[in-house]
């Protein structure tokens, strides 16, 4: 213990003559840092940090699947959770839920918040139940049953009704129905994203199919069954119904773990990210190993004194890699630092509210990886310079004059690899940030092809509760529309139910005739939209037509398609007057007739594997509930939300416009996890590149002061100023070459992983590779180029004497 | 200026048994020492034997690039002999191990260096005390060989000071503290005057001859005559080998 101190105290005292190099490694090694808790405290609170749920280790999602079709996420039918709750034996609850908007009116005017329709067995299944009030109950799943009740969440309770105890039985009247609060949910929870509002599933004897899937179901295993045993018994389940209910043929069923289920969605982007921040640590190390050498070579004497004295070579391994720790604490304190500015600013740059599980607060196992970390950066920054110290001619280094003397072929060695290592990585990473920063812009050029000018959106849900039927919704869109057209200032005036560039789609099994077997159908993008929707996004038709307002009840069942849809489908023929449908519509719509091709749309831009196979379907023939309504107006838009507001409220009260943009501003909130992402790793890249470009710069400048003698021969034998800077350039280029051919091998590997993140680009994208390329020799270059020109200064004269 | 020699002896004699005073400190039988660079062999030491007694103060002189400082680094363990044998207090050396020859250096031989090679970090007590701290010794004992070693060149008085604020006189005194603290069996001396002015070389020499005299075994590389008189007996050598040996009568 005695000896740790005295270690402390002598690096400590040692660091502290040395200010300025001490500053220079500890802010790099804040930046390493930095970036790793960053992305750490993301990684744990989406990855790691078990959810606030009791026993959330047997909480289980179980999920339907069609392995012919590779759908592994499909939810139930209502009477198949039934049938899972009653005959499947590993499950102790059993429960389900799908997530809906509630329109809600409790103060004065119409608020949409998120909600979710539920079983009664859902809160036990998740092992948390309301804290004042009630549960629903199983007899309140039926349709009409299911009307009357609700159970919010805390924040609403205390937000919305002053947290009176005295709130159950208060009335909330939510998407047209008037309910009476029946249960508070517990302070927190607000499963399963952000929800504030639960009422109960309503089975529809009439209507709803073995068949239909919207029923996600969750349970909660028995103790002792495992997840495969729970698996096996779904899949027998599974084969047994299949064997009542043949239309389920295909079928089949899998069961993860709750939380797992989430973090699959997630998880290549965090790898990815993680592998970012690990190579920003990895450069950093590098580059400080790279200056501890320096600093070892000029300690030489002091190094080779100790052992002289008695030390053994351990022992001064020990007394330098408590210097490394000693300036790793201080770069992992700044780098702490660094970390809770980049939380600050990656809050403030997600414009939603995240789900109630995810705790990005620095906990235990942050301290713990900050720990490890800054343990891990010492050793790796530190060892080698410092066997490199402990393995020293004794005698010569301490003789007269020999202080200076230059580094060993093996150190110069080290530090020209620990260079090229540093800009192998740096190129990696780089591509990986333009490869993303690609991804994004590809979206955004997406998004400059529409007409966005003077263009508002805003989202109109009609209530089943108020507007159960297709004519109610006919009609009150078609009331909103002729209402808008005839507003001064309104140019133009349509819908779709999933714009472009958005972060919504709805896809199901396309069938054309002769192919009419939904397992082998084509999995496609459907969206309705009123008439009029392609020219207000100027979105140009390439065959055809679009929808006008003949496309309605009465007349022909038509679609317009995807450039994709018309290759995949049809390939070779002409597509217009071809037929197709829909395997989730009911048999009575029929054949729809493609009058309309236009080019190929990203419907979702978070999802990397979604298909550009799309099809549009008129709102008048089969409406849907809710819709994104456009509005043109001439100036910037304002008159057009003020429209569209005062229209809708005009036509019902009860009926709310909710996220009212600019169609411009739509299209950039709509990429913000993707910006979040490229502008993270970019930074990472940005870090790296100047990091590795000191490092480069400090080398040249370094081989520059060891080489003043041979530099000051060369001159004195004829060498000119430029055939000096060429020597020296020519040497960071060699280096920088070396890095780069090595960093496009790694890149060339690696990025082939990133295709579940990166959309529309090639993991090979020429572009990317090229710029990156580039700009590292032209930073190699920019790095040697100080250095190169102290070393036409060299005075030949002087440098001769100096030897 | 006189250094101040206390009454305590560094090398108390008195541990030794009768036999061992006849046997040699130290002895070298036929050391070779060759560097080789790229294809160049060079002979820095050829068939050197030599042995220094307890108590004897010796210097090895020669002109520059005779192999003073390679005999001397070989006889401080900081350097290997390419052949031949070396005992040390009757042990042989030659083949030890890094971390024994450490070990060695750390407990029986104290180096004074011609350039004083003091830590310019640590302050003068610490410069002294770290050799005992690679010995892991206990924190009262090293204090109080510490006071003592710096008793004895007087320099207790400027013990919280760094090398940076001491003359180059002083400097050698806290190195030659150094060398005594530790209590060893040889001080090994290399150019111990080489960057001192006169008065300040007189000074260490006047020192390092009241150490001799109370039983310390020293051995010094030179190559000033001045000083190489000093010594009982004098080695000189000349392109690695002994060519003359001149003891004081």
């Amino acid at each position: 213990m005695e000896i740790l101190l005295q270690d402390l105290r002598y690096a400590f005292r040692s660091l502290s003559r040395a200010k300025g190099f001490a500053f220079v490694v500890a802010l790099v090694i804040a930046l390493g840092i930095g970036a790793n808790v960053l992305i750490f405290a993301m990684v744990d609170g989406m990855l790691f940090r078990p959810w606030p749920m009791p026993g959330i280790e047997r909480i289980v999602a179980v999920r339907m699947t069609d392995p012919a079709r590779g759908f592994t996420n499909m939810s139930w039918s209502y009477l198949n959770y039934k049938d899972i709750k009653a005959q499947v034996k590993s499950f102790e609850q059993v429960g389900g839920y799908y997530q809906i908007n509630a329109i809600t009116t409790i103060d004065h005017d119409p608020e949409k918040f998120e909600a979710a329709a539920i079983t009664a067995g859902l809160f036990p299944a998740l092992g948390i139940m309301p804290v004042l009030g009630r549960n629903f109950r199983e007899d309140e799943e039926i349709w009409t049953h299911n009307f009357n009740q609700v159970i919010i969440s805390d924040r609403m309770w205390r937000t919305r009704f002053g947290a009176d105890p005295h709130a159950l039985g208060r009335t909330v009247r939510l998407n047209g129905r008037v309910r009476a609060i029946v249960g508070v949910m517990p302070k927190g929870f607000q499963y399963p994203e952000i929800q504030d509002f639960w009422i109960p599933v309503g089975y529809n004897d009439k209507t709803d199919q073995r068949t239909d899937g919207f029923v996600q179901t969750v349970a909660r295993l028995k103790p002792g069954v495992t997840l495969a045993q729970a698996g096996a018994e779904m899949r027998t389940f599974t084969a047994g119904i299949i064997r009542q209910y043949p239309a389920l043929k295909g079928r089949s069923a899998r069961v993860i773990n709750l939380q797992e289920a989430w973090v699959t969605n997630v998880r290549p982007l965090l790898i990815v990210m993680l592998l970012a921040v690990l190579f920003v640590l990895l450069i950093a190390c590098a580059n400080v190993a790279n200056l501890m050498l320096a600093r070892a070579a000029a300690r030489r004497r002091e190094i080779s004194l100790r052992m002289a004295l008695g030390a053994s070579r351990g022992r001064i391994v020990r007394q330098l890699l408590t210097e490394s720790l000693l300036l790793a604490i201080a770069g992992a304190l700044v780098g702490r630092l660094f970390a809770h500015w980049g939380g600050l600013w990656e809050m403030g740059a997600i414009p939603v509210e995240k789900p109630w599980f995810l705790d990005f607060s620095v906990g235990t196992r942050a301290y713990l990886f900050t720990g490890l970390i800054t343990g891990l950066s010492a050793v790796l920054f530190g060892l080698a310079p410092a066997l490199h110290a402990a393995d020293t001619h004794l005698m010569e280094a301490l003789r007269e004059g020999s202080a200076q003397s230059g580094a060993s072929r093996g150190q110069r060695r080290l530090r020209n690899g620990l260079v090229v290592a540093e800009i192998a990585l740096s190129l990696v990473l780089l591509v990986g940030a333009g490869l993303m920063i690609r991804t994004m812009q590809r979206y955004q050029a997406e998004g400059e092809t529409l007409r966005v000018d003077g263009l508002v959106t805003g989202q109109v849900l009609l209530p089943i509760a108020l507007y159960p039927e297709d004519a109610d919704r006919r009609r009150f869109f078609r009331d909103m529309e002729g209402r808008l057209r005839a507003t001064p200032g309104v140019t133009e005036v349509s819908a779709m139910n999933n714009l472009p560039l958005g972060r919504d789609n709805n896809t199901t099994i396309v069938l054309i005739p002769g192919q009419e077997d939904p397992r082998k159908g084509v999995n496609c993008n459907v969206a309705n939209a009123l008439p009029g929707a392609f020219q207000t996004l100027g979105i140009p038709l390439q065959r055809g037509r679009e929808f006008t307002a003949a496309d309605d009840e009465h007349a022909l069942r038509v679609a317009v398609v995807s450039r994709s849809f018309a290759n995949r489908l049809y390939p070779g023929k002409e597509v217009l007057g071809q037929r197709l449908k829909f395997d989730s519509e009911p048999d009575s719509i029929g054949w729809r007739t493609i009058v309309g091709v236009v080019p190929d749309l990203t419907i979702n831009v978070e999802d990397n594997e979604g298909t550009l196979v799309s099809a549009w379907v008129p709102e008048y023939q089969e409406p849907v509930q809710t819709l994104s309504v456009l509005v043109r107006t001439r100036g910037d838009g304002s008159a057009g939300a003020a429209a569209l507001r005062n229209t809708v409220h005009a036509i019902d009260p009860d009926i709310a416009v909710t996220e009212l943009r600019t169609m411009r501003e739509q299209l950039h909130f709509e990429l913000w996890v993707r910006r979040l992402f490229a502008s993270l790793i970019g930074a990472f890249g940005a870090i790296a590149l100047l990091i590795a470009g000191v490092g480069l710069y400090g080398v040249m400048a370094y081989s520059v002061t060891q080489r003043t003698q041979e530099i000051g021969i060369r001159m004195a034998l004829g060498a000119d100023a430029a055939g000096v800077q060429r020597l020296v350039v020519g040497n960071a280029l060699k280096l920088t070459l070396l890095g780069v051919g090595i960093g496009l091998v790694i890149a060339f590997t690696v990025t082939r992983f990133m295709t579940t993140v990166i959309r529309g680009v090639s993991p090979t994208d020429p572009p990317t590779f090229t710029i990156v390329t580039v700009t590292l020799m032209l930073s190699g270059i920019l790095a040697a180029w100080v250095p190169s020109l102290r070393a036409t200064r060299i005075d030949p004269m002087r440098a001769l004497r100096a030897e | 200026m006189t250094a101040t020699i206390q009454d305590r002896p560094v090398s108390a004699p008195t541990r030794d048994t009768v036999d061992e005073a006849k046997r040699p400190l130290l002895r070298l039988e036929g050391i070779r020492k060759v560097f080789t660079t790229d294809e160049v062999e060079t002979h820095a030491l050829s068939d050197i034997h030599l042995s220094i007694g307890r108590g004897e103060f010796m210097s090895i002189s020669g002109p520059s690039g005779c192999g003073k400082s390679t005999l001397l680094s070989i006889l401080g363990l900081l350097d290997t002999a390419t052949s031949g044998q070396y005992w040390l207090d009757g042990k042989p050396v030659q083949d030890l191990s890094f971390p024994q020859r450490a070990r060695i250096r750390n407990r029986e031989i104290g180096f004074i260096f011609q350039s004083f090679n003091l830590i310019g970090d640590l302050n003068v007590w610490e410069n002294v005390e770290l050799p005992l701290t690679y010995r892991e010794m206990g924190a009262p004992e090293r204090k109080r060989r510490v006071g003592e070693a710096l008793e004895r060149v007087s320099m207790a008085h400027r013990a919280k000071h760094l090398p940076s604020q001491l003359s180059g006189g002083q400097q050698q005194r806290v190195a030659v503290a150094r060398a005594l603290a530790g209590d060893p069996l040889i001080l090994l001396a290399d150019e111990p005057t080489g960057n001192l002015d006169s008065a300040n070389g007189e000074s260490v020499m006047d020192l390092l001859r009241e150490l001799h005299q109370m039983g310390s075994t020293l051995c010094m590389v030179t190559h000033d005559q001045r000083f190489a008189r000093y010594a009982d007996r004098t080695v000189h050598l000349f392109d690695g080998r002994v060519v003359d040996e001149i003891k004081k009568s």
